[in-house]
């Protein structure tokens, strides 16, 4: 059970430091008015998706050891806490390599690890959300 | 069997199933992308739904005056003045104003008449001017009033074309808004206009009863008047699986049409369904059908575009007065007949897009974006490669590289062409040629202007070298006189008194003409003379109205040639009198 607790805890500060960073590079371009960001409609949408979805998942991740029930099992844990943290790589990491040679209304083929990723995190909110209602 | 044997077990199942799935889908992508499709009768989508996956294409294409070629009667789309204007001709008072529900309309006072109100329900054009429609029964109705967007003001129809004053028509089956001379462009939209200013029409003309119920697939010109129509592509793409293989392994989607993707001819033929005037050998099918022609299509299956030489019911003279002598169109909607007689498009190839793009540059003229500008002789150059080079220019045209007289389109498409109270570059891209009146001589023949003499316009006195503009400004037919009247404002002054000499011959043609839309060009050419690049409704003779009575016009004439004083220097009466005998004064319908 600690081990998760340490590994949701190392694995959404990164992430929330490494997706804050990366709004702040989106700002900085919108700031600085960079043609490359702000003239594709498309491109600009998926990065803000990609730092949206970064910081919100990282959030999840280390919200979610904060309420698992003392008596949960801690191997479905590890799972559930496995399921959440590859869909805050996933998710993110797909919006944002779908940035790269974009179409002009389709993402880069990147994108098709955003559904996988949201598929992982239906499933992992899914267990999270059983195991509240079995545990007191 | 353990939990953990079960898992692994729906993990492979899954795994298994799903290549197979994938495959399966693939297989059956591939065999419909190498299905070829017949277009004709597909639905059409709209634009609308074209934007969803084509914003940027959707975009640039909104920027163009194909997307307002018919729009709607709405606020933002009218650009007349309505709030009141009034314009006097024939006889007759026009006063364009909004009604109480903020309706568009136009009244029309004759004296002895009852005033006649037309509400405005569609327009056509935002470009050069704004044509007006107004409902009669079951057809719309071009009304004889028109709006100069670039000049801001109202003009009568009747100076639009090439029609003396009081050209009257008598046609009891027009509906009569000011009635004779004034209504002489009234035109029913649903069988003329309605054929190249919209998407898929269909005039749904009923044999029996000659009633009409027309509809297009979209106002204006949209997405689907060059790509097809293009429902079924957008439903089959809606599958991103389909999209993400056609972004991955790029090749054709037989559901639609990419222009780019033709051959040369054939992508002319997109664009001459409207920009080449054509005749079919039976109209019927067409009024009541609507035109069969779909992107990709071989025009000549429906239609054959208009010649000099084409006949008309046993006339072959019907359409010999669009053409110059040498078959050189001299009308605008006439490009593509100009395109199939050029070496260029003959030879090698060349097609309306390798110089216009649909989706970029100026939307006046569309002329691609790496070719604006000083970059304008790369239009040339991408297939003339060793003309590139200023010293290969100087040497080829004996002119100033740098010079207007140096510039490709300057010699090799002059402008010798007619349409929409302008004056166009010929599409006939060709070898300049001077006639020189000799029967032995294998020039353009009689009357044809050339390239050379529109800018070296020379005098009265030049007759012998050819038809030169200032001697052309009198003698010749109203084309040739249009042509003349842009020739004698665009070309730069070549030294001493010839810039009085031209202005004289304009405010004479601006007086004697009798073709209003002459007036209207010579008018505009003393404008670039006296005041080069001032507003239309600003400076000297910015109240000189081409489509004016006579006294009127004299008197504005009278006062621009006292305030220019000197610097005019007249035509003498005597031999102006004389070139004028000869001009022809022969009407020329432009394609309706």
């Amino acid at each position: 059970m600690n081990d998760e607790i340490r590994r949701c805890r190392r694995f959404g500060w990164t992430s929330l430091t490494a997706w804050a960073l990366f709004g702040l590079a989106i700002e900085a371009a919108h700031g600085f008015k960079l043609g490359a960001y702000l003239d594709d409609n498309l491109r600009h949408t998926i990065l803000r998706l990609a730092h949206a979805h970064g910081v919100i998942l990282a959030l999840v991740v280390l919200a979610f050891p904060a309420t698992l029930p003392p008596e949960a099992d801690g191997r479905a844990a590890r799972r559930t806490g496995l399921l959440l943290r590859a869909a805050a790589l996933l998710i993110p990491a797909g919006f944002a390599l779908g940035a790269i040679a974009p179409h002009e209304a389709d993402p880069g083929w990147p994108v098709v690890l955003v559904p996988i990723g949201g598929s992982l995190l239906v499933l992992g909110l899914i267990r999270t959300a059983w195991r509240a209602w079995r545990f007191r | 069997m353990s939990r953990r044997w079960l898992i692994a077990l729906a993990l492979v199942a899954g795994v298994t199933g799903g290549g197979a799935a994938l495959r399966a889908k693939r297989r059956a992508l591939a065999a419909d992308l190498a299905t070829a499709r017949d277009l004709h009768g597909g639905g059409y989508a709209g634009s609308l739904a074209c934007r969803r996956c084509h914003p940027d294409h959707y975009t640039t294409w909104s920027r163009t005056f194909h997307r307002t070629m018919t729009t709607e009667a709405t606020t933002t789309n009218i650009r007349g003045d309505f709030s009141g204007a009034t314009l006097r001709h024939a006889g007759v008072e026009a006063r364009m104003d909004r009604d109480a529900d903020g309706g568009f309309r136009m009244t029309f006072r004759t004296p002895g008449a009852p005033p006649r109100t037309a509400k405005v329900v569609r327009a056509v054009g935002s470009r050069r001017y704004q044509q007006y429609l107004a409902a009669e029964g079951d057809a719309l109705w071009r009304l004889p009033v028109a709006y100069h967007i670039e000049e801001k003001r109202w003009f009568p129809m009747t100076g639009a074309f090439l029609f003396a004053d009081a050209t009257a028509i008598d046609d009891a089956a027009r509906p009569r808004f000011g009635g004779g001379v004034f209504d002489r462009h009234v035109t029913r939209w649903n069988d003329n206009c309605v054929f190249c200013h919209n998407v898929a029409p269909n005039p749904g003309r009923d044999p029996a009863t000659g009633a009409f119920r027309t509809t297009v697939a979209e106002l204006g010109i949209a997405c689907e008047a060059c790509h097809g129509p293009g429902d079924e592509h957008a439903r089959a793409n809606a599958d991103p699986s389909r999209r993400y293989d056609l972004h991955l392994a790029p090749r054709a989607d037989p559901t639609i049409v990419n222009p780019s993707r033709l051959d040369p001819a054939r992508a002319a033929d997109v664009c001459g369904r409207c920009h080449g005037q054509r005749i079919t050998a039976d109209v019927g099918p067409f009024l009541t059908h609507g035109d069969p022609f779909v992107a990709g299509d071989d025009l000549a299956r429906y239609s054959r575009p208009l010649g000099r030489d084409t006949s008309l019911r046993g006339d072959a003279t019907a359409f010999a007065a669009r053409f110059w002598e040498d078959g050189t169109p001299r009308l605008t909607a006439y490009e593509y007949q100009g395109l199939r007689q050029s070496a260029c498009a003959i030879k090698g190839g060349l097609t309306c897009t390798s110089c216009h793009g649909m989706h970029e540059g100026d939307p006046r003229g569309q002329i691609r974006a790496r070719f604006a500008g000083a970059s304008a002789d790369s239009m040339c150059t991408q297939c003339h490669t060793p003309l590139a080079a200023p010293a290969a220019v100087a040497a080829h045209t004996h002119h100033d590289p740098a010079g207007a007289g140096a510039r490709c389109v300057s010699c090799h498409m002059p402008r010798i062409v007619y349409g929409v109270l302008d004056v166009h570059p010929s599409h006939r891209i060709e070898i300049p040629k001077v006639p020189r009146n000799d029967p032995h001589d294998a020039g353009y023949g009689a009357g044809r202007p050339d390239a050379c003499t529109l800018c070296h316009v020379a005098g009265l006195a030049d007759r012998e070298k050819g038809p030169r503009p200032m001697l052309s400004l009198f003698t010749s037919d109203p084309v040739g006189r249009a042509v003349a009247a842009d020739a004698l404002g665009n070309a730069p002054p070549f030294g001493g008194d010839e810039r009085a000499r031209r202005l004289g011959a304009l405010l004479t043609s601006m007086t004697d003409d009798d073709f209003p839309a002459v007036r209207h060009i010579a008018w505009r050419s003393l404008r670039r003379l006296i005041a080069p690049g001032a507003a239309p409704d600003a400076g000297l003779a910015a109240d000189f109205d081409p489509s004016a009575d006579t006294p009127a016009r004299l008197a504005a004439v009278e006062r621009v040639r006292r305030a220019l004083g000197p610097a005019v220097r007249d035509v003498d009466v005597r031999t102006r009198n004389a070139l004028i005998i000869v001009a022809s004064h022969q009407t020329l319908e432009i394609g309706e």
